[in-house]
């Protein structure tokens, strides 16, 4: 997909900003982990007042 | 009664319903995953169904447009490309008379302005003294190169609408703001699709402002220090999160976004702001469908209490 990309802004018929796309599948895959991890650990903090109702 | 229009995965939408139901107030939530099939429309009457349930036009009593449309296919399992594309058309149509007449409920959003158009509000800020980065929209590389060479080589260019995304087998591709180097502009042909260009702002930090109702909840994303993040702060860092804040803009700023809210006919939207190392606020962009969780929990606005209240 990035080198067709690639080619199309250069043909001019995709806008140059399209340079920037990534995969975010690939990027997903790396993160998943470490998301998990942070949401446990970060868990027992979010418990505010606040959010007690109607949680 | 309360309608709410949006998507089967808006967790936004289910943390406002979660509000709803303690304060006992009735909805019914309207995905446009979901179908709403008109039973009967004239001139002083609507009644619908939604999930073989009747409701009454008279029975709602505000609307909430989040996200998504009224979707008013019926699953018979027929497709006809040419029949399809023709409806299509005709339902646009039929979509906008309804919401329309939403307009008579208390309303928060409306569908009809939701895609608010982004040169709108660049014209809107040069007219009325509220700072934005200039912009060119161009076809020719002469001027596009004649405008990087203005802004000293830092200029961004990003989707007037909606960034592109693209799935390819199983991925998903997505694109961003991006910063184009002096090879990259070297490198346009002569002429190119229509192209957004616009000044890039050095900023000290940037700041997320969620309007409801003549109020500004801003939140300060510091951004900047991270290459990641730097352009666009949607190239997430997870492994160093940019730090989140509340964040209280000049009341005189305050009023001029709520003068621009008023004459766009929005009374709920996200606002992208950066404040610049010279010190100088800069509007961005406008969106009146925009997430506001993001806002809403790490500064502790709860949001989603206060939009089930204004409902």
């Amino acid at each position: 997909m990035i080198a067709k990309i690639k080619k199309q802004v250069k043909n001019g018929i995709a806008p140059l900003h399209l340079l920037s796309s990534k995969n975010l599948t690939e990027e997903k895959k790396g993160i998943t982990k470490v998301r998990a991890s942070l949401k446990y650990e970060t868990s027992f903090l979010q418990i505010k007042p606040s959010h007690r109702f109607p949680l | 009664m309360i309608l709410i229009i949006s998507q089967k995965d808006d967790l936004s939408t289910t943390e406002v319903i979660r509000w709803l139901i303690a304060f006992n107030k009735n909805y019914i939530r309207l995905n446009e995953e979901s179908t709403m099939v008109i039973d009967r429309l004239t001139a002083n009457d609507f009644r619908f169904s939604i999930h073989s349930k009747s409701y009454k036009y008279t029975d709602i009593e505000s609307v909430w447009y989040r996200r998504g449309e009224l979707n008013f296919k019926l699953s018979l399992g027929i497709e006809d490309a040419n029949i399809d594309l023709y409806n299509e058309k005709e339902h646009t149509h039929l979509k906008a008379y309804i919401h329309n007449l939403f307009k008579s409920k208390r309303l928060l959003n409306d569908f009809n302005i939701y895609e608010i158009n982004k040169l709108e509000v660049l014209r809107y800020c040069h007219l009325n003294t509220i700072n934005a980065p200039s912009f060119l929209v161009t076809q020719s590389k002469e001027e596009a190169l004649s405008f990087f060479k203005t802004h000293q080589e830092n200029i961004i260019t990003k989707a007037l609408k909606y960034p592109f995304l693209a799935r390819e087998k199983k991925s998903l591709f997505a694109s961003y703001t991006f910063k184009p180097s002096k090879e990259n502009m070297t490198s346009l042909p002569q002429r190119f699709v229509p192209t957004f260009f616009q000044q890039y702002i050095e900023k000290r930090y940037e700041i997320r402002t969620f309007y409801l109702n003549e109020r500004c909840y801003s939140m300060v994303i510091f951004s900047q220090n991270n290459p990641k993040t730097r352009i666009d702060f949607r190239h997430y860092d997870d492994n160093k999160p940019n730090r989140l804040s509340p964040y209280k803009l000049p009341s005189e700023y305050e009023s001029k976004i709520n003068k621009m809210m008023k004459s766009f006919g929005l009374n709920s939207a996200s606002i992208d702001i950066v404040r610049s190392i010279e010190n100088e606020y800069f509007l961005l962009e406008i969106n009146p469908i925009g997430q506001f969780k993001m806002t809403s929990h790490p500064c502790n606005y709860d949001l989603e209490m206060k939009i089930a209240k204004y409902l």
